[in-house]
This record gives structure tokens, C-alpha cells and sequence, in this order.
């Protein structure tokens, strides 16, 4: 290892659009002085929340580092701005994001948070600390640039076999050895090739008993349907790393998958306790709330979730679809078409294709005669969805009856009750399928199943 | 009661130090010869020390629960020794041993700490190298300092500080190091930090050990 010295960086930041984001001029400048001295010169600048995002709309380029602080204005903070960023796609998983921060309690908001920034830096720093560090998440970038790429394009093949051929590199089989083996396990598990991706962790684990790898393991096992086995690995990470807060996430989502959503949405409303600033664990919560028909708790949380985050015009899309749930869920069409009236076009395009699903299930459910000849123009897609997640299920479920295509709401309904027999699904399928008057449909669906 | 007299004591030395570098960047400024570098190190480490008092208030007031990340290791010393040759660490050669590469879970700031305090000390006392070992042993992670000085007094007792705050920063380092816990099998580990003598390099050695 060769001791750091500022002269010998090799990346070129003449190239690299920067986004600071501080409400301090004073600080911005000096911000602008630290970057000029490494030789950039393409700074934007943020003032505060809103600012940011609306700079980030208008720039005719992605920013390629964002050095962010993280006490905003109006009760908000870096953190929520850095989610936002991600989740709306206004930077992408290969844009660097700092955290700057004068508080350490922001290890507090990093452990907790399922989003971290690629590092943060505690005020005051010298330069030189500065440069050091984006010097070292910008060599992984560099390093990862290709795989994100082929991941940005949904080329979950392509960003495998990167990955394959980076592990061949001095650096992918050095330094970055388990940065390689991690993304593969994690982009196996996203491309629905859940053996190799057990194979994979557990490969991994041979070598070292890191918990993160752990986690992986129990998250593959779960979508493996060894749900057991899955949550007796969660409660020994949980057990031997009490402070290691994204194991409390898995064991939500694991309780979850075996349709306890009691104990899942108990377990989530601690956590959120712990840490009430991390805005996708309190979606979670609600959707954990909605499953488990607290809609009390769904509403208030789903409430306080609209209030904190609708800063921006396109509010956040699992924000609206969930408020379009519970909105149909107590049949108030009205609402709903409120909800989703606010995603537009391009927001709708650039959404996964899960999302464009549920939005567009969720429309043609409230209003069919309108909505139907676009759920149709989806239905192949909609149909060869291997393990639909529960709630898009469900979505799918309303809109086939509403639509009167009863054989894709019995394909949907079998599907899930297939995939997750429990109580509470049939439960609620049951009540969908008797409003819709098809009782005798679901009744196949049960004889079906069992 | 002992407790916040240890609280006491390690506001009132930190104090001091604030108020000390305080002194000295007022005084460059002043002088003829503006040398604001000067100023700006003495101003920073104020607030360094500031920042380190009151994590030193939080952990012993509140017993505080220390955030834990994975953090990499190598990065970690990276950060460390440069933070150390800021703050005025005198230029002596740090060779690194490493044999262990990857992350850990750690309180990445307190751990920091530690590291920049035991730098700064081997530096102070070295003739002309330091040498750093990572490794792991029996499942914990291991981080020596070596250096090639008269090493450590024998009479240096890792214990609670005496009111003049002697050995508070080791005190502290303890704890930290001390919320470190981790199962293995049956037994509940915790870290811990042992001085002794450096047989590569004769002089002192720090040993950190994380579970």
C-alpha cells in the first residue's frame, strides 16, 4: 500500500460537472476554491432543497460529483435530498455523491439509511482529506463504470459478464475482490437467477463472515422460498451485530414474504422509531401496514410521507402508488386518479417496469372505459412476470375484474396464492374477487391451489 | 460521582487545548508576517478538538450506542495517517504491512480517532519510522503501530486518568474500543487496545484489536 499524496491523483476533475449543495455562500465558495485546486472548473450550485433539484432539471448534464451538505433548510436534510436524487433518477448510480457534514451523528443516519451516499466527510477537512477521498470513490467508479452502464440499460446480462471479465483485473481480483463478488451476488438476485446468487454468497461467505454477505444469502434464500432457513441467518446477524440496523430491513422483508405482516410491520415501526428521517423504511412501513389492514397507521404514515417529501412536482412514484391503494382499497376512484394524476409521461418512462404496471393496473381498476385498452396494450408482460411482487399482484387482481378480464385476475390471484399461501393473501383476494362478484372464480382459484 | 469528575476532566483539558490554539492563531494573524496556513492549522485543530470533546461528553454521559458501518480498513489508515501529518506530524517513514484488505463493521469516526491520537503519539516519539501492521487473528481484526523510539514507559497503566487528565486519551480510546462487541459462538468479545514493546522496530507498539 503506497501512502496517499494529492500531486500523484490520477483523475482528471477538469472533465467532472460538479453540484455543491450548501445554503452558506461562504461555504460554497470555499467549496468552489477546494475543487478549482484540483483542477475542476464546472461547479453548479444548490442553495438549498429545492434549488438543487430544480439546477439538477435545467443542467443540460448529469453532474458527475455531487458534494451535498447535509443540514437543509426547512427541516430537511441531505439524506432525503440524496434518496430523492437516486430514486427519481435525477443522478445515477455512477454519479459520486458526498456527503458533507458537521455533525457525526450522520453515522447514525448512514448505518440506518438502504441508500448510502459513496462517502462523507466530517467538517472541517483540509483539501487535501477532500481530494483524497473523492480520488478513492472515483477510482471505483471508474473501475464499476462499464457494469453500470449495462445496469443503467437493464442489461442484467451484459453487467454480469462485466463483472466476470473485471474479476480477471489485478484490481478485481486485489483491492476490489469483494466489491466485484458483491455486485455480482446482488445483480444475480435482481436478474432472478437466485441459485447461482446462493451460490455466490455463500462462495463468499467461505472466505469471510461478513454480514452484509449474510444478509444476501437470507435475502436470496427468502426469494428461494427457504424462508426458514432465510430467517434463522437474519436473527444470527441480528444477534451478532446488534447495531447493524439494515438486518432489522431483512427481517421485515423475510417476515413479510411468510405473510406475517404483523410482525414485519412491528418490527419496521421500531426501526422507524430509531431513526425517523429514512424515508424508504417508513414506505415500507406503510406498505407493511396496508398488507396487514392497519389502514390507520398506512394513512398517518403515508400522510407524514406526502408532507415531508412533495417538494418537488413529480412527488415520489411509491409515495402516489401507495396512496392510490389505500384509496381504491376504500373505493374512492376519485382519489385515486388524484394520486397517479401527478406521474407524468416522462416521469411514467423512466419508472421500473413493476412501477408502470401498478400505475397503469391502478388506473384501468378506477376507471376502466378509459384506462383498459392501456392495461391491455401491457397484458404479455403483465402475464410472463415470473414471482410479481405481492402488492403489484394485488393491483393486477383489481384491474382484471374491473376490466372485466377475469383470466387475467384468476391468472394474477393464482400466481400469488401460489407463491405465498397464507391466510392473509386469501384472505384479501377473497374479499376483492366477492366485491367483483366472482366468488365462483376465486373458488376455482382455491381448488385450484390446494 | 468518579464518572463526572472523568467528564470534568476531559472538558477542562480540552478547554485548555481550544483554548491554546486559539491563542496561537490570534497571535499569527497579528504578527507582521501574516502566515494564515499557520493560523488555519491552529484554528482547524481547535475545532477538531472541539468536535472530539464532544463525543468524549456523549459517550461517557449517555453511554452512548456507537453507529456502526462497514468501513474499509486499508481507507481507514489512509485517512488516519493523513489526518495525523496535518495536524504537524513531524516526517517520519510509514511503511504499511498489510494483510487484510477489506471492510469491517466499526464506528468509523471514533476508530478514526484513536488512530490519528496513536499516530500522533508514535510520531512523537520515533527516531525515523513507523510501521503499521493490519491483519486478522482468530476472527478480530488487528491494527499495530510500531515505531523505533524509547517505547513506553513500563509504568503506563491503561486505567482512568488522573485530574491532571494524564492517559485521558488512552482512557477514552478504551471505551471506545471497549463498545466494540461482537459474538463469537458462545462468548461475547470486546475490543480492546494493549501497549508493549515493538519487536520489529524496537520501540513502542499500539495493538488494536476489533472484534
Amino acid at each position: 500500500m503506497t501512502i496517499y499524496n494529492p500531486q500523484t491523483s490520477t483523475v482528471n476533475y477538469k472533465d467532472k460537472v460538479f453540484l455543491v449543495i450548501d445554503d452558506q455562500a461562504s461555504t460554497r465558495q470555499s467549496l468552489r476554491t477546494t475543487i478549482q485546486n484540483m483542477g475542476g472548473v464546472q461547479v453548479i450550485f444548490g442553495a438549498n432543497y429545492k434549488d438543487a433539484i430544480t439546477k439538477l432539471k435545467i443542467s443540460r448534464r448529469v453532474p458527475d460529483i455531487v458534494l451535498c451538505d447535509f443540514n437543509l433548510e426547512e427541516g430537511r436534510d441531505g439524506q432525503q435530498l440524496f434518496e430523492e436524487m437516486r430514486k427519481s433518477k435525477l443522478i445515477y448510480e455512477h454519479t459520486i455523491f458526498m456527503m458533507v457534514t458537521s455533525e457525526r451523528s450522520y453515522e447514525n443516519v448512514m448505518s440506518v439509511a438502504e441508500l448510502s451516499p459513496d462517502d462523507y466527510i466530517l467538517k472541517p477537512f483540509t483539501p487535501d482529506l477532500l481530494h483524497l477521498r473523492l480520488d478513492r470513490v472515483a477510482a471505483k467508479k471508474i473501475f464499476l463504470k462499464h457494469f453500470y452502464i449495462a445496469k443503467l440499460k437493464n442489461d442484467l446480462a451484459g453487467a454480469i459478464s462485466v463483472l466476470d471479465h473485471l474479476e480477471l483485473t489485478s484490481e478485481g481480483s486485489g483491492a476490489y475482490r469483494f466489491l466485484v463478488k458483491r455486485n455480482r451476488a446482488e445483480t444475480l438476485l435482481l436478474a432472478n437467477r437466485t441459485a447461482d446468487a446462493i451460490r455466490h454468497y455463500e462462495a463468499i461467505l467461505a472466505i469471510h463472515p461478513f454480514p452484509w454477505a449474510k444478509l444476501g444469502l437470507a435475502r436470496a434464500l427468502a426469494v428461494d422460498k427457504n424462508l426458514t432457513k432465510a430467517q434463522k441467518l437474519i436473527d444470527q446477524v441480528v444477534e451478532e451485530n446488534p447495531h447493524y440496523l439494515s438486518a432489522f430491513d431483512a427481517k421485515a422483508e423475510v417476515c413479510q414474504a411468510q405473510g406475517d405482516f404483523d410482525t414485519a410491520q412491528r418490527i419496521l415501526q421500531e426501526t422507524v422509531n430509531k431513526n425517523p428521517r429514512n424515508w424508504s423504511r417508513k414506505q415500507s412501513l406503510a406498505e407493511a401496514a396496508m398488507l396487514n389492514n392497519d389502514e390507520i397507521t398506512a394513512r398517518s404514515v403515508m400522510d407524514d410521507l406526502l408532507k415531508n417529501s412533495l417538494v418537488t412536482n413529480d412527488a415520489n412514484v411509491t409515495d402516489r402508488l401507495n396512496l392510490a391503494r389505500l384509496a381504491i382499497k376504500v373505493k374512492n376512484t376519485h382519489a385515486v386518479m388524484e394520486a397517479l394524476s401527478g406521474i407524468s409521461e416522462s416521469l411514467f418512462e423512466s419508472q421500473e417496469e413493476n412501477d408502470q404496471i401498478s400505475i397503469l393496473a391502478l388506473k384501468a381498476a378506477a376507471n376502466p372505459s378509459v384506462h383498459a385498452p392501456e392495461l391491455e396494450r401491457h397484458r404479455n408482460d403483465i402475464i410472463s412476470l415470473q414471482i410479481p411482487p405481492l402488492l403489484l399482484g394485488i393491483d393486477v387482481v383489481r384491474a382484471g375484474l374491473a376490466t372485466k378480464d377475469i383470466e387475467l385476475a384468476t391468472r394474477m390471484a393464482t400466481t400469488l396464492m401460489k407463491n405465498k399461501t397464507t391466510r392473509m393473501v386469501s384472505d384479501e383476494l377473497s374479499v376483492i374477487f366477492t366485491a367483483a362478484k366472482q366468488r365462483a372464480a376465486f373458488q376455482e382459484i382455491l381448488r385450484l391451489v390446494n | 460521582m468518579t464518572e463526572n469528575f472523568i467528564l470534568a476532566d476531559i472538558l477542562a483539558s480540552g478547554v485548555h487545548d481550544v483554548k491554546n490554539n486559539l491563542f496561537s492563531a490570534e497571535s499569527q494573524l497579528l504578527s507582521g508576517s501574516v502566515d494564515t496556513e499557520a493560523a488555519c492549522v491552529m484554528i482547524r485543530s481547535a475545532s477538531i478538538r472541539l468536535s472530539k470533546m464532544l463525543s468524549a461528553y456523549h459517550l461517557l454521559r449517555h453511554d452512548l450506542q456507537l453507529p456502526m458501518n462497514m468501513i474499509n480498513v486499508p481507507d481507514l489508515i489512509e485517512d488516519a495517517i493523513l489526518q495525523a501529518k496535518e495536524s504537524g506530524a513531524k516526517k517520519v517513514s510509514i511503511a504499511i504491512n498489510q494483510a487484510f484488505g477489506e471492510d469491517w463493521l466499526l464506528a468509523r469516526e471514533e476508530i478514526n480517532d484513536v488512530l490519528v491520537n496513536a499516530l500522533q503519539n508514535a510520531d512523537r516519539f520515533a527516531k525515523n519510522q513507523i510501521e503499521i501492521g493490519i491483519y486478522l487473528a482468530e476472527q478480530n481484526l488487528v491494527l499495530e503501530i510500531h515505531d523505533d523510539g524509547p517505547g513506553f514507559p513500563d509504568d503506563l497503566k491503561i486505567g482512568k486518568p488522573d485530574l491532571k487528565g494524564h492517559g485521558l486519551g488512552l482512557f477514552i480510546a478504551t471505551h471506545i474500543t471497549a463498545h466494540h462487541k461482537r459474538r463469537h459462538g458462545e462468548q461475547m468479545v470486546e475490543g480492546s487496545i494493549q501497549l508493549g514493546k515493538s519487536e520489529r522496530l524496537g520501540g513502542g507498539l499500539f495493538t488494536l484489536r476489533l472484534p
